[in-house]
């Protein structure tokens, strides 16, 4: 839509073209352009003020009159019993969330493009697209509401005899309650990508697979899923980016004093340090170390993907 | 040609909606949007005329509200301040529950309001934003402004100077050490039971347990707010624990340690445990995210006792009367422990919070004229606000309106927002503050019963030892974290499920005292020479 491929012959006969491209596409630049500048701004710019992490620093000196510490923080987030505690729980919620969250989406994309009736599938979409529209404070309070110890599935398990369970208390059932509330909220809006993956799957691969006897569940084993593999290759492997990323709004809104030991997670923990403790320096360096090794795992996602000939991301 | 230019157009129109989305978005979030008033209503008109005088004074302020957070600026109390006290503010509002964590955010962001409320030198944060200049010395306009200083203690001004420059930086608001959480119950219910009023814990124990029983649908006991523990504190005493406080060491007078490492505060907190357990609390207690969820069962009727502040018996009083005509509130006298201690109430500190001012601002001196006049002409409109909204004069006597009889504009959402600071007597003028506040509820007869029942809370205090302008170092350095890592999980396990054992809880304490706790301890006892018990609101 943009253009056609750019002829890599020299960079000059490059550069030229992609200006001449941008010229003639200005009104499509002009949309991508507050994007461009979002991540300018909140993405790139930030980037100066990681020295915090280098340094012992002061809100009203500034960054620049603030003085260096060398790794100093580093060495206390090493020596911080948390640490290890909260790699562990970071790793096992994410882990959780890509082995049974993951393949949700994929499942229910390929269970909608079954579905014949064009408003019933419209009106399913819209229901499952909603949960994600919701801020994780909007839902959570929607969660509560049916695993509170006085919620709705307590009140049904009472009725049915048993004995209600500490859904919100109970450090046992903190990771079911956060893979289980993160796929309902997400599912809908997470299968979109992989519905437009089925959208531009050529019909002649489905008439050929009918012709050679392919039923339904053979067309969507051999065709659909196979369509849409290299949406789940670079799904994945942004999943596997952000690993150590686990869900910020969604675990800080169950968590508790009664559930920390197994629900305190970096992001969490940088927070209650950072802005709650003031300690922006040790936040900073936690970040710092956090995106040093998320970037690690994305380079090797994408060069594995790469390495079994999915799509990469570059 | 005419679908281009269309297509074009498009493309710029949503270019341009999303330019100004992304201002909004990062536009400054002040509540309400603006100052800009409504007209004043004509009954404030005559207050206006005889108002402050003067250069208008125009500052932005941040505080935190103890109300819904539901102002809207432009009201009508709004513009009748502004008109009389001659000021425009721009204000900035934080519930309670979550300003010192925002207001730090809002501080790391460099720029200041002229005034914020802070939690003062006591927390090393704010001690240190002293020390980088953030905000202006105010020593001088003190000597200038003698009710501003007066309304403080000097004993309190002492403990405010830097100890690095010896200057005053911080305004404290000065509170009643004495306030008491009192244990509301439903009486009807109890005498429904024929139960009379516990006086020791394990009668209580033994009247929640009937009610439990009797009223299925209702829960025996339940609070509100983040930190329940501390709703609790008053009966807490009764276990002779000061909650969240430090006190004598049982094993060196000389020394004093925080309450968590004491017997009488495990004591009080596996007493809450095996309420949970027993089904006397209300399960969603520390839990439900609304932290007014409490005093709402309460005053909806669907639950038999609540602990709540002293002032809380006029609203909820007041509402359980609209739910339920028959139902009838009353307050339960100190209960007496397990071990025989007589409860009382855990006392303050008398400061609560107080106010910075920025040293980037030009207008502190005049906010000081201001305040100074606030409390002493402005009395009679601090105190009661606008004639005929917000109070009626009843045979030459001003009878405050119920809220529920007010207009929006002048509830207490509005109205809490736009206040500062009032005068330490004023807080416990029985007669002159709260009991014309019962009568305007139609609670008269109530006022002699509810003030016994203060004066019986105070009968016995259990203050903090330690004072707040004491600092460790090792706290302020890794406090937060051997917090994290060892104690807050054993509150946890005690206090919000109920598997938690004393072991548990003594090996958290331990690690806690291992792990940098006992320097802090050390660093705490080797600041204040004085460990003798403080004597607020004797």
């Amino acid at each position: 839509m943009i253009g056609k491929p750019l002829p890599m012959a020299n960079k000059q006969t490059a550069r030229s073209s992609l200006w001449k491209r941008i010229v003639r596409n200005k009104w499509v630049y002009m949309l991508f352009l507050p994007a461009f500048l979002y991540f300018v701004i909140f993405a790139f710019v930030p980037f100066y003020w990681i020295q915090i992490a280098f340094k012992d620093f002061k809100i009203f000196l500034g960054v620049n009159a603030s003085e260096w510490v060398g790794l100093k923080h580093f060495k206390t987030i090493f020596a911080d019993p948390m640490t290890g505690r909260l790699i562990f729980n970071t790793l096992r919620i994410s882990l959780a969330n890509i082995v049974f969250g993951f393949p949700v989406p994929i499942i229910f994309a390929l269970l909608l493009n079954e579905v014949v009736g064009r408003r019933y599938k419209r009106l399913v979409q819209t229901v499952s697209y909603f949960p994600h529209f919701l801020s994780w404070v909007v839902y959570a309070g929607v969660v509560f509401a049916i695993v509170g110890p006085k919620g709705a599935l307590n009140s049904l398990i009472s009725l049915l005899g048993g004995k209600p369970a500490s859904f919100i208390t109970d450090p046992g059932l903190f990771i079911p309650v956060i893979v289980v509330s993160g796929i309902l909220k997400g599912f809908g809006w997470g299968a979109i990508i992989y519905l437009a993956g089925i959208s531009g799957i050529d019909p002649i691969l489905y008439e050929a697979a009918c012709i050679d006897g392919a039923g339904r569940w053979k067309q969507m084993w051999h065709v659909t899923l196979p369509g849409i593999r290299p949406f789940i290759g670079l799904n994945l492997c942004m999943a596997v980016a952000g690993i150590l990323n686990a869900s910020f709004d969604q675990v800080f809104m169950f968590l508790n004093n009664s559930n920390k030991t197994v629900g305190e997670v970096i992001s969490t923990y940088v927070y209650k340090m950072g802005m709650l403790s003031n300690k922006y320096e040790y936040s900073t360096a936690v970040g710092l170390l956090q995106g040093v090794v998320s970037t690690l795992l994305l380079v090797s996602a994408n060069a594995l993907s790469k390495r079994l000939g999915e799509k990469s991301l570059w | 040609m005419k679908r281009s230019v269309f297509k074009k157009a498009t493309c710029l129109l949503m270019a341009v909606l999303m330019f100004a989305c992304m201002a909004a978005g990062c536009g400054n979030a002040v509540a309400g949007g603006g100052t800009e008033a409504n007209e004043a209503s004509g009954e404030t008109a005559g207050e206006a005329a005889e108002g402050r005088g003067g250069d208008l004074l125009s500052f932005t302020y941040l505080r935190p509200v103890w109300q819904p957070a539901t102002f809207v600026s432009g009201g009508a109390y709004e513009q009748a301040l502004f008109d009389y006290a001659n000021i425009e503010v721009d204000v900035q509002i934080i519930p309670v529950m979550e300003y010192d964590a925002k207001v730090k955010t809002v501080v790391a962001g460099g720029t200041l309001p002229d005034v914020m409320w802070a939690s003062g030198p006591a927390d090393p944060f704010w001690r240190d934003l002293e020390n980088q200049g953030a905000f202006t010395s105010i020593d001088e306009l003190l000597e200038s402004h003698p009710n501003v200083k007066n309304n403080v203690s000097e004993t309190v001004w002492n403990q405010m100077r830097n100890p690095d420059d010896g200057k005053i930086y911080f305004l404290p608001r000065s509170i009643a050490s004495d306030v008491p959480f009192f244990t509301f119950y439903r009486k009807d219910w109890f005498d429904a039971q024929n139960i009379p009023e516990p006086t020791t814990i394990d009668e209580l124990n033994a009247a929640l347990e009937t009610i439990k029983n009797a009223y299925p649908e209702a829960v025996p006991m339940t609070v509100g707010m983040g930190g329940f523990e501390w709703m609790f504190k008053d009966l807490g005493t009764s276990f002779g624990a000061t909650v969240g406080g430090w006190v004598a060491s049982a094993d060196d007078p000389d020394t004093i340690i925080p309450a968590f490492l004491t017997e009488e505060q495990e004591n009080y907190f596996f007493w809450l445990q095996d309420m949970r357990r027993d089904g006397l609390l209300d399960p969603e207690v520390g839990i439900n995210p609304d932290v007014n969820h409490g005093k709402q069962k309460f005053m909806a009727g669907t639950a038999a006792a609540y602990p709540g502040g002293y002032p809380d018996f006029i609203e909820i009083s007041a509402a359980l009367a609209k739910t339920d005509p028959t139902a009838e509130v009353a307050i339960m006298a100190p209960l007496t422990g397990p071990t025989g201690v007589q409860g009382g109430t855990r006392t303050s500190y008398p400061v609560d919070r107080g106010m910075y001012f920025s040293s980037a601002s030009d207008v502190t001196a005049e906010f000081f004229d201001f305040l100074e006049w606030w409390l002493t002409d402005a009395t009679d409109f601090r105190r009661y606000g606008v004639e005929g909204e917000m109070y009626n004069v009843v045979e030459g006597k001003k009878v405050a309106i119920p809220e529920a009889d007010r207009k929006d504009d002048y509830k207490t959402t509005q109205i809490e927002p736009l206040s500062f600071f009032g005068r330490i007597e004023e807080e416990l003028d029985f007669e002159g503050t709260w009991k014309p506040a019962f009568v305007a509820n139609g609670l008269e007869e109530k006022f002699e019963y509810w003030y016994d029942s203060f004066m019986a809370y105070c009968e016995n205090r259990f203050p903090d030892y330690l004072s707040p302008t004491v600092l460790s170092p090792t706290s302020a350095e890794i406090g937060a974290q051997i917090w994290e890592s060892t104690l807050s999980t054993a509150y946890g396990a005690v206090l919000l499920n109920v598997n938690g054992t004393r072991e548990q809880y003594q090996e958290q304490a331990d690690a806690w005292l291992s792990q940098g706790g006992q320097d802090i301890i050390n660093e705490i006892n080797a600041a204040q020479a004085d460990k003798s018990k403080p004597t607020y609101g004797e």
